[in-house]
Protein backbone atom coordinates (compact mmCIF):
# COMPACT_ATOMS: atom_id res chain seq x y z
CA UNK A 1 0.00 0.00 0.00
CA UNK A 2 2.67 2.89 0.93
CA UNK A 3 4.46 2.14 -1.81
CA UNK A 4 1.44 2.55 -4.19
CA UNK A 5 0.93 5.94 -1.94
CA UNK A 6 4.43 7.41 -2.08
CA UNK A 7 4.72 6.81 -5.90
CA UNK A 8 1.75 9.17 -6.64
CA UNK A 9 3.19 11.48 -3.86
CA UNK A 10 6.26 11.89 -5.89
CA UNK A 11 4.76 12.42 -9.05
CA UNK A 12 2.27 14.92 -7.40
CA UNK A 13 4.74 16.87 -5.77
CA UNK A 14 6.88 17.37 -8.46
CA UNK A 15 4.55 17.59 -12.11
CA UNK A 16 4.08 21.09 -12.89
CA UNK A 17 1.42 21.85 -15.56
CA UNK A 18 -1.49 20.41 -14.35
CA UNK A 19 -3.09 16.89 -14.14
CA UNK A 20 -2.76 15.52 -17.52
CA UNK A 21 1.25 15.56 -17.26
CA UNK A 22 1.37 13.35 -14.80
CA UNK A 23 -0.05 10.85 -16.33
CA UNK A 24 3.21 10.23 -18.87
CA UNK A 25 4.94 9.88 -15.38
CA UNK A 26 2.81 7.49 -13.53
CA UNK A 27 2.80 5.60 -17.18
CA UNK A 28 6.60 4.95 -16.46
CA UNK A 29 7.25 4.25 -12.92
CA UNK A 30 3.80 1.80 -12.70
CA UNK A 31 4.14 0.17 -15.63
CA UNK A 32 7.46 0.23 -17.45
CA UNK A 33 9.49 -0.07 -14.15
CA UNK A 34 7.61 -1.71 -11.29
CA UNK A 35 5.14 -3.67 -14.08
CA UNK A 36 2.21 -3.34 -11.62
CA UNK A 37 0.03 -3.40 -14.72
CA UNK A 38 -0.25 -3.64 -18.57
CA UNK A 39 -0.52 -1.70 -20.84
CA UNK A 40 -3.99 -2.94 -22.03
CA UNK A 41 -5.10 -2.25 -18.48
CA UNK A 42 -3.42 1.41 -18.53
CA UNK A 43 -5.07 2.21 -21.60
CA UNK A 44 -7.87 0.88 -20.17
CA UNK A 45 -7.93 2.69 -16.75
CA UNK A 46 -7.10 6.01 -18.59
CA UNK A 47 -10.01 5.63 -20.94
CA UNK A 48 -12.39 5.12 -17.88
CA UNK A 49 -10.37 8.15 -16.57
CA UNK A 50 -11.69 10.40 -19.20
CA UNK A 51 -14.78 9.22 -19.86
CA UNK A 52 -16.19 9.89 -16.31
CA UNK A 53 -16.52 13.91 -14.70
CA UNK A 54 -13.98 15.14 -12.35
CA UNK A 55 -9.89 15.73 -12.91
CA UNK A 56 -8.55 13.21 -15.01
CA UNK A 57 -5.16 12.29 -12.89
CA UNK A 58 -7.23 11.84 -9.88
CA UNK A 59 -10.00 9.37 -11.55
CA UNK A 60 -6.93 7.54 -13.02
CA UNK A 61 -5.20 7.24 -9.62
CA UNK A 62 -8.61 6.33 -7.71
CA UNK A 63 -9.05 3.65 -10.92
CA UNK A 64 -5.75 1.89 -10.81
CA UNK A 65 -5.40 2.16 -6.73
CA UNK A 66 -9.13 -0.10 -7.16
CA UNK A 67 -8.07 -2.08 -9.60
CA UNK A 68 -4.89 -3.20 -7.84
CA UNK A 69 -5.83 -3.47 -3.88
CA UNK A 70 -9.47 -2.42 -3.77
CA UNK A 71 -10.94 0.43 -1.68
CA UNK A 72 -8.35 0.61 0.40
CA UNK A 73 -6.16 1.29 -2.83
CA UNK A 74 -8.74 3.82 -4.20
CA UNK A 75 -8.19 5.96 -1.05
CA UNK A 76 -4.47 5.42 -1.19
CA UNK A 77 -4.11 6.30 -4.74
CA UNK A 78 -6.25 9.53 -4.11
CA UNK A 79 -4.56 10.77 -1.30
CA UNK A 80 -0.75 10.01 -2.95
CA UNK A 81 -2.25 12.28 -5.81
CA UNK A 82 -3.71 15.26 -3.93
CA UNK A 83 -1.91 15.36 -0.91
CA UNK A 84 1.32 17.05 -2.18
CA UNK A 85 -0.81 19.48 -4.25
CA UNK A 86 -3.23 20.35 -1.07
CA UNK A 87 -0.22 20.67 1.41
CA UNK A 88 2.04 23.30 -1.16
CA UNK A 89 -1.20 25.39 -1.89
CA UNK A 90 -2.58 25.03 2.01
CA UNK A 91 1.33 26.85 2.96
CA UNK A 92 1.25 29.32 0.34
CA UNK A 93 -2.56 30.27 1.19
CA UNK A 94 -1.43 30.54 4.72
CA UNK A 95 2.09 31.86 4.73
CA UNK A 96 2.97 33.40 1.27
CA UNK A 97 -0.63 35.11 0.43
CA UNK A 98 0.03 38.08 2.72
CA UNK A 99 2.64 39.00 0.24
CA UNK A 100 0.82 39.44 -3.00
CA UNK A 101 0.13 43.12 -2.10
CA UNK A 102 4.11 44.11 -2.11
CA UNK A 103 4.54 46.30 -5.72
CA UNK A 104 7.15 43.73 -7.10
CA UNK A 105 4.68 40.90 -7.02
CA UNK A 106 2.18 42.34 -8.29
CA UNK A 107 3.62 43.84 -11.05
CA UNK A 108 4.86 40.08 -11.70
CA UNK A 109 1.32 39.20 -11.56
CA UNK A 110 -0.12 41.84 -14.00
CA UNK A 111 2.46 39.64 -16.30
CA UNK A 112 2.05 36.86 -15.42
CA UNK A 113 -2.05 37.07 -15.89
CA UNK A 114 -1.65 37.65 -19.55
CA UNK A 115 0.12 34.26 -20.26
CA UNK A 116 -2.08 32.29 -18.18
CA UNK A 117 -4.65 33.36 -21.01
CA UNK A 118 -2.47 31.85 -23.66
CA UNK A 119 -2.54 28.96 -21.76
CA UNK A 120 -5.72 28.16 -21.40
CA UNK A 121 -6.82 29.75 -25.05
CA UNK A 122 -3.85 27.25 -26.49
CA UNK A 123 -5.14 24.36 -24.69
CA UNK A 124 -9.05 25.46 -26.54
CA UNK A 125 -6.93 25.37 -29.87
CA UNK A 126 -4.94 22.18 -29.52
CA UNK A 127 -8.33 20.19 -28.50
CA UNK A 128 -10.28 21.84 -30.80
CA UNK A 129 -7.60 20.94 -33.72
CA UNK A 130 -8.71 17.60 -33.13
CA UNK A 131 -12.70 17.71 -32.29
CA UNK A 132 -13.52 20.64 -35.66
CA UNK A 133 -12.20 18.38 -38.33
CA UNK A 134 -16.19 17.61 -38.45
CA UNK A 135 -18.26 20.70 -39.56
CA UNK A 136 -20.91 20.07 -36.90
CA UNK A 137 -18.94 19.87 -34.34
CA UNK A 138 -17.66 23.17 -34.76
CA UNK A 139 -21.27 24.83 -35.12
CA UNK A 140 -21.75 23.15 -31.84
CA UNK A 141 -18.89 24.95 -30.34
CA UNK A 142 -20.09 28.60 -31.85
CA UNK A 143 -23.13 28.18 -30.23
CA UNK A 144 -21.95 26.99 -26.94
CA UNK A 145 -19.58 29.89 -26.44
CA UNK A 146 -21.90 32.06 -28.42
CA UNK A 147 -24.14 31.14 -25.27
CA UNK A 148 -21.89 31.40 -22.66
CA UNK A 149 -20.67 34.87 -23.47
CA UNK A 150 -23.89 36.30 -24.65
CA UNK A 151 -26.86 35.29 -22.75
CA UNK A 152 -24.91 33.91 -19.29
CA UNK A 153 -25.71 30.43 -20.54
CA UNK A 154 -25.29 28.29 -17.45
CA UNK A 155 -21.94 26.31 -17.86
CA UNK A 156 -23.91 22.87 -16.30
CA UNK A 157 -26.40 23.33 -19.33
CA UNK A 158 -23.80 23.32 -21.69
CA UNK A 159 -22.13 20.55 -20.72
CA UNK A 160 -25.54 18.15 -20.29
CA UNK A 161 -26.54 19.94 -24.19
CA UNK A 162 -23.46 18.80 -25.02
CA UNK A 163 -23.94 15.01 -24.32
CA UNK A 164 -28.02 15.48 -25.66
CA UNK A 165 -26.38 16.66 -28.90
CA UNK A 166 -24.74 13.86 -29.08
CA UNK A 167 -27.05 11.37 -28.35
CA UNK A 168 -29.46 12.33 -30.81
CA UNK A 169 -26.94 13.28 -33.72
CA UNK A 170 -27.57 9.80 -35.15
CA UNK A 171 -31.02 10.77 -35.90
CA UNK A 172 -30.08 13.27 -38.40
CA UNK A 173 -27.42 10.90 -39.90
CA UNK A 174 -29.12 8.80 -42.05
CA UNK A 175 -30.42 11.28 -44.27
CA UNK A 176 -28.20 13.12 -45.41
CA UNK A 177 -24.82 11.19 -45.32
CA UNK A 178 -22.91 14.86 -45.54
CA UNK A 179 -22.77 17.27 -43.08
CA UNK B 1 -19.94 28.76 9.24
CA UNK B 2 -21.89 25.31 9.05
CA UNK B 3 -24.00 26.61 6.41
CA UNK B 4 -20.97 27.83 4.46
CA UNK B 5 -18.95 24.65 4.73
CA UNK B 6 -22.02 22.92 3.60
CA UNK B 7 -22.56 25.39 0.32
CA UNK B 8 -18.43 25.45 -0.58
CA UNK B 9 -18.79 21.29 -0.44
CA UNK B 10 -21.73 21.02 -2.57
CA UNK B 11 -20.38 24.12 -4.83
CA UNK B 12 -17.30 21.78 -5.42
CA UNK B 13 -19.22 18.92 -5.58
CA UNK B 14 -20.60 20.25 -8.75
CA UNK B 15 -17.69 21.34 -9.79
CA UNK B 16 -16.49 18.13 -9.76
CA UNK B 17 -19.17 16.35 -11.09
CA UNK B 18 -19.81 18.40 -14.23
CA UNK B 19 -16.00 18.77 -14.66
CA UNK B 20 -15.57 17.01 -17.76
CA UNK B 21 -12.41 17.78 -19.91
CA UNK B 22 -9.78 18.10 -17.13
CA UNK B 23 -9.00 21.67 -15.21
CA UNK B 24 -9.37 24.68 -17.42
CA UNK B 25 -12.71 23.25 -18.43
CA UNK B 26 -13.81 23.60 -14.73
CA UNK B 27 -12.50 27.46 -14.15
CA UNK B 28 -15.95 28.19 -15.92
CA UNK B 29 -17.88 25.87 -13.80
CA UNK B 30 -15.91 27.63 -10.66
CA UNK B 31 -16.55 31.40 -11.71
CA UNK B 32 -19.94 30.26 -12.23
CA UNK B 33 -20.04 28.73 -8.62
CA UNK B 34 -17.94 31.24 -6.31
CA UNK B 35 -18.38 34.58 -8.01
CA UNK B 36 -21.28 34.53 -9.71
CA UNK B 37 -23.40 32.30 -8.03
CA UNK B 38 -21.67 32.93 -4.23
CA UNK B 39 -19.77 35.95 -4.60
CA UNK B 40 -17.18 34.60 -2.37
CA UNK B 41 -14.13 36.51 -3.87
CA UNK B 42 -13.68 39.19 -6.63
CA UNK B 43 -12.80 37.99 -10.05
CA UNK B 44 -9.21 40.16 -10.09
CA UNK B 45 -8.26 37.20 -6.73
CA UNK B 46 -9.88 34.27 -7.96
CA UNK B 47 -7.56 34.78 -11.45
CA UNK B 48 -4.61 35.10 -9.41
CA UNK B 49 -5.22 31.71 -7.89
CA UNK B 50 -5.85 30.32 -11.08
CA UNK B 51 -2.23 31.92 -11.74
CA UNK B 52 -0.80 30.33 -8.85
CA UNK B 53 -2.73 26.83 -9.24
CA UNK B 54 -1.18 26.97 -12.83
CA UNK B 55 2.65 27.61 -11.25
CA UNK B 56 2.36 25.16 -8.70
CA UNK B 57 2.42 21.29 -8.61
CA UNK B 58 -0.57 18.74 -9.09
CA UNK B 59 -3.82 19.35 -10.63
CA UNK B 60 -5.25 22.40 -11.13
CA UNK B 61 -8.89 21.88 -10.25
CA UNK B 62 -7.47 20.54 -6.49
CA UNK B 63 -4.83 23.41 -6.35
CA UNK B 64 -7.89 26.08 -6.47
CA UNK B 65 -10.54 23.88 -4.59
CA UNK B 66 -7.58 24.12 -2.19
CA UNK B 67 -6.92 27.71 -2.37
CA UNK B 68 -10.62 29.07 -3.16
CA UNK B 69 -11.46 26.72 0.20
CA UNK B 70 -8.70 27.97 2.29
CA UNK B 71 -9.75 32.16 1.65
CA UNK B 72 -13.19 31.14 2.28
CA UNK B 73 -13.19 28.67 5.34
CA UNK B 74 -9.57 28.45 6.58
CA UNK B 75 -8.17 25.13 6.62
CA UNK B 76 -11.58 23.31 7.34
CA UNK B 77 -12.45 25.32 3.98
CA UNK B 78 -10.09 24.00 1.95
CA UNK B 79 -10.33 20.42 3.21
CA UNK B 80 -13.83 20.54 2.31
CA UNK B 81 -13.53 21.99 -0.91
CA UNK B 82 -10.77 19.84 -1.84
CA UNK B 83 -13.48 16.46 -0.53
CA UNK B 84 -16.37 18.14 -2.67
CA UNK B 85 -14.45 18.21 -5.79
CA UNK B 86 -13.67 14.54 -5.89
CA UNK B 87 -16.19 13.11 -4.43
CA UNK B 88 -18.07 12.96 -7.68
CA UNK B 89 -14.91 10.99 -8.98
CA UNK B 90 -15.07 8.61 -6.00
CA UNK B 91 -18.25 7.79 -6.44
CA UNK B 92 -18.47 6.95 -9.59
CA UNK B 93 -15.11 5.33 -10.00
CA UNK B 94 -16.32 1.96 -8.23
CA UNK B 95 -19.22 1.11 -10.38
CA UNK B 96 -17.17 2.51 -13.57
CA UNK B 97 -14.21 0.13 -12.91
CA UNK B 98 -17.18 -3.18 -12.45
CA UNK B 99 -18.46 -2.26 -15.19
CA UNK B 100 -15.53 -1.06 -17.04
CA UNK B 101 -15.22 -2.84 -20.63
CA UNK B 102 -18.78 -2.23 -21.40
CA UNK B 103 -18.69 1.12 -20.15
CA UNK B 104 -16.68 2.79 -22.06
CA UNK B 105 -17.10 0.99 -25.52
CA UNK B 106 -20.54 1.74 -24.60
CA UNK B 107 -21.67 3.20 -28.03
CA UNK B 108 -24.30 5.60 -26.11
CA UNK B 109 -21.80 6.76 -23.89
CA UNK B 110 -19.11 7.42 -26.73
CA UNK B 111 -22.00 10.04 -28.48
CA UNK B 112 -22.30 11.96 -25.38
CA UNK B 113 -18.85 11.92 -25.18
CA UNK B 114 -18.67 13.21 -28.83
CA UNK B 115 -21.27 15.59 -27.94
CA UNK B 116 -19.75 16.86 -24.79
CA UNK B 117 -16.15 17.85 -26.31
CA UNK B 118 -17.47 20.61 -28.44
CA UNK B 119 -19.14 21.64 -25.08
CA UNK B 120 -15.71 21.81 -23.53
CA UNK B 121 -14.16 23.17 -25.64
CA UNK B 122 -16.88 26.12 -25.41
CA UNK B 123 -16.39 26.51 -22.02
CA UNK B 124 -12.17 26.88 -22.30
CA UNK B 125 -12.44 29.53 -24.29
CA UNK B 126 -15.12 30.99 -21.79
CA UNK B 127 -12.32 30.52 -19.23
CA UNK B 128 -9.91 32.17 -21.34
CA UNK B 129 -12.63 35.15 -21.79
CA UNK B 130 -13.10 35.58 -17.59
CA UNK B 131 -9.75 35.08 -16.85
CA UNK B 132 -8.86 37.73 -19.65
CA UNK B 133 -11.18 40.05 -18.03
CA UNK B 134 -9.25 40.84 -15.59
CA UNK B 135 -5.60 39.90 -16.79
CA UNK B 136 -6.38 42.87 -20.46
CA UNK B 137 -5.98 45.70 -17.96
CA UNK B 138 -4.28 47.64 -20.61
CA UNK B 139 -3.04 47.08 -24.19
CA UNK B 140 0.06 45.94 -22.48
CA UNK B 141 -1.75 42.49 -21.57
CA UNK B 142 -2.42 41.92 -25.40
CA UNK B 143 1.50 42.56 -25.90
CA UNK B 144 2.04 39.66 -23.41
CA UNK B 145 -0.34 37.62 -24.23
CA UNK B 146 0.52 37.31 -28.07
CA UNK B 147 3.56 36.08 -28.17
CA UNK B 148 3.15 33.86 -25.07
CA UNK B 149 0.22 32.30 -27.26
CA UNK B 150 2.87 31.81 -29.93
CA UNK B 151 5.45 30.51 -28.13
CA UNK B 152 3.24 27.64 -26.34
CA UNK B 153 1.57 26.97 -29.57
CA UNK B 154 4.92 26.62 -31.81
CA UNK B 155 7.86 25.57 -29.33
CA UNK B 156 8.11 22.95 -27.00
CA UNK B 157 9.41 25.65 -24.09
CA UNK B 158 7.90 24.57 -20.46
CA UNK B 159 4.78 26.83 -19.77
CA UNK B 160 6.68 27.37 -16.35
CA UNK B 161 9.27 28.91 -18.57
CA UNK B 162 6.71 31.20 -20.30
CA UNK B 163 5.11 32.42 -17.13
CA UNK B 164 8.97 33.50 -15.74
CA UNK B 165 9.11 35.54 -18.70
CA UNK B 166 5.75 37.01 -18.12
CA UNK B 167 6.68 37.86 -14.57
CA UNK B 168 9.89 39.00 -15.87
CA UNK B 169 7.89 41.18 -18.33
CA UNK B 170 5.52 42.60 -15.66
CA UNK B 171 8.23 43.79 -13.07
CA UNK B 172 9.93 45.68 -15.91
CA UNK B 173 6.97 47.40 -17.17
CA UNK B 174 4.70 48.05 -13.99
CA UNK B 175 6.99 48.41 -11.07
Amino acid sequence: MWPFFLLFFKIGAFTIGGGYAMIPLIRTEIMERKGWISDQEFIDNLAVAQSIPGPIVVNFSIMTGFRLLGLKGALFGLLGTILPSFLIILSIAAFLWEYQHIPVVQAAFKGIKPVIVALIAAAAFKIGRHVFVQLDRLLLFCVFLSGLLFIGLHPILVILAGAAAGLIRPIFQPKSKKE
Amino acid sequence: MFWLLVNLYLSYFKIGLFGFGGGYAMITLMEHEIIKVHGWMSLSDFVSIIAVAEMTPGPIAINSATFVGYQVGGILGASIATLGVVSPSLILIIPAARLFIHFYTNQHLQRAMDGIQPAVIALIGFAAYVVGESAFTDWIGFLIALPALLLILLTKIHPLLIIGLGALAGIIIYL
